[in-house]
This record gives structure tokens, C-alpha cells and sequence, in this order.
């Protein structure tokens, strides 16, 4: 199975527990400008677009799942919001203009591309779209989660792809689909992002659904 | 998707300006149509009110 039918096929179910936003992502959309232009990369079901829809100009949602696409497109009926488009896409290879964009939105999504210079390419993409003045905020998986220690301690004797490719079962709704993650280290997510050409304002890590340790990195970057 | 956003999307492939077939219409919204580059020619669909911008 592709990757994009992973996305089609278990997007209905994914929607159910992704309904709450991230406080800190809300908190980034909070501080964005009224007249700003706003993209979605990897936008899935719309819960931060439809936030930066109701604060912003203009808000753009870029998947490359039709079907999550549809249920943000919904909800965005349901809402009113006349200001939001979505659009069936690769993050790899955007089709959006060279430096158009006010703020970007690229949250737990590039962990989902499989392989580091597909990665790249993505976050140059972030790069050659937008403003001189814009910003990006992009989130990715922590490599160090101890739900993931038995992943790691197999990865060590039978590894398969690049050192922190982990494959996840979604197995809600007995679907059973595996999604593959790319779990980062810190090094590793600034050194990426910096061979893309794009200057960190400010990386933290922070505690989304772990208790102990901190889960997720968050970056502040602009070109 | 609506007209004003020519002036931000592109061809995914070559980056090329699109240009806006629309065969219907609601509200301003287009739901079905067609956007052609017009640099290499290469033609995406809408569909539902969503334009297939995937670099295919």
C-alpha cells in the first residue's frame, strides 16, 4: 500500500482523534497578523486551518489525502468560512508561488515523508514559498519516546530504512493500516533544517501526549 | 476554489502561471473545472471544489 492510500484509507477514522488543536500551535496562529496569507501543509482535518481561517485573510489547506481534505472542506461549510481553500497536493513539490506566503503551518507532517532527501525537498519548499518576512512553524515526532523503546531496541539488531524509520499500526476501527514515521533527534531536525536553507528563530521541545518525556519538537523558522 | 487564488497557485511541476477552465460554478466557488499551466501544458482537474494539484 502507497503512502497517500494509507492516508485515504484510514482518514475517516484519523479525523475522530484529532479533533482537539495544539495549544501551541493555537498559540503561534494567535500572534499572526490579520492580513496575513496562511498555508496548511499536511492540513489533514482541518483543526489548525480553520483556526488560522477565522484569524486570517486567507488560509490554504494542502493534503495529499482527498478524503481528509473533504471533512476539513466540510467543516469549513458548517463554520461559514468563505476565506479557506483546499488543495490535493505534494509537499515535495508545492504548487504554490515563490515567496507568497505570510506564515506556514507544517505540523506533524514532514515525519511522514519517507526518506531524508524527500525531506529536503519538502522543507525547501517551505523555504522557496515563503515571504522574505514570513515564518514557519514545523513540529515533528521526538526520536526518545518510551512507547517506542521496544522499536528501538529491534531497530538495533534488524534494521530496515534509516535509523529512526518506525511503522505504526493504525489500529483503530480494526483497520490495521501501517503508517510510517521518520522520529527525529534534535540534532538531527535543526541540522535538516538548516541544509534547507532556513534559519531557526527558535526550537523547543514539548510534551504532547507523553507524560514524562517531551515528545515533539517545535521550530520557529523563516528563510 | 475561488478565482483570487490564481494569483498564488502555480504548476506543482514546473512552477508555470495556471490558467482557470471553469465548467461550474457556485457562489463564486468554482467546484468543477479544469487549470492548465501555461508552461508545459499539463492540465490539473477540480473536483468537489478541490483542484488535484498533485505533481502526477
Amino acid at each position: 500500500m502507497g503512502e497517500r492510500e494509507v492516508w485515504e484509507k484510514i482518514a475517516e477514522s484519523f479525523d475522530k482523534t484529532r479533533r482537539r488543536p495544539w495549544e501551541k500551535v493555537v498559540d503561534f496562529i494567535e500572534k499572526i497578523p490579520n492580513d496575513s496569507i496562511v498555508v496548511d501543509l499536511g492540513c489533514g482535518n482541518g483543526r489548525h486551518l480553520l483556526i488560522s481561517a477565522q484569524k486570517c485573510k486567507k488560509a490554504i489547506g494542502i493534503d495529499f489525502s482527498r478524503n481528509l481534505l473533504m471533512i476539513a472542506k466540510n467543516k469549513a461549510e458548517q463554520k461559514g468560512l468563505d476565506n479557506v481553500e483546499f488543495l490535493l497536493g505534494d509537499c515535495r513539490s508545492l504548487p504554490i508561488k515563490d515567496d507568497s506566503v505570510d506564515y506556514i503551518l507544517f505540523v506533524a507532517t514532514l515525519h511522514n515523508i519517507r526518506g531524508k532527501k524527500e525531506r529536503l525537498r519538502a522543507l525547501r519548499e517551505v523555504r522557496r514559498i515563503l515571504k522574505s518576512n514570513g515564518k514557519a512553524l514545523i513540529t515533528v515526532w521526538a526520536r526518545w519516546q518510551g512507547r517506542f523503546f521496544t522499536y528501538f531496541l529491534r531497530e538495533f539488531f534488524f534494521r530496515k530504512g534509516e535509523f529512526g524509520d518506525i511503522e505504526i499500526l493504525w489500529k483503530k476501527d480494526n483497520l490495521n493500516v501501517p503508517r510510517f514515521y521518520h522520529l527525529y533527534s534534535k540534532r538531527e531536525f535543526l541540522k535538516e533544517l538548516k541544509s534547507a536553507g532556513l534559519e531557526v528563530e527558535k526550537i523547543e521541545s514539548v510534551k504532547i501526549v507523553s507524560k514524562i518525556l517531551k515528545d515533539n519538537f517545535f521550530a520557529i523558522v523563516k528563510k | 476554489m475561488r478565482r483570487e487564488l490564481l494569483d498564488i497557485v502555480c504548476c506543482p511541476i514546473c512552477k508555470g502561471d495556471l490558467e482557470l477552465k471553469s465548467k461550474r460554478e457556485e457562489n463564486g466557488e468554482i467546484i468543477e473545472g479544469e487549470l492548465l499551466c501555461k508552461n508545459c501544458g499539463k492540465v490539473y482537474k477540480i473536483e468537489d471544489g478541490i483542484p488535484n494539484l498533485l505533481p502526477e
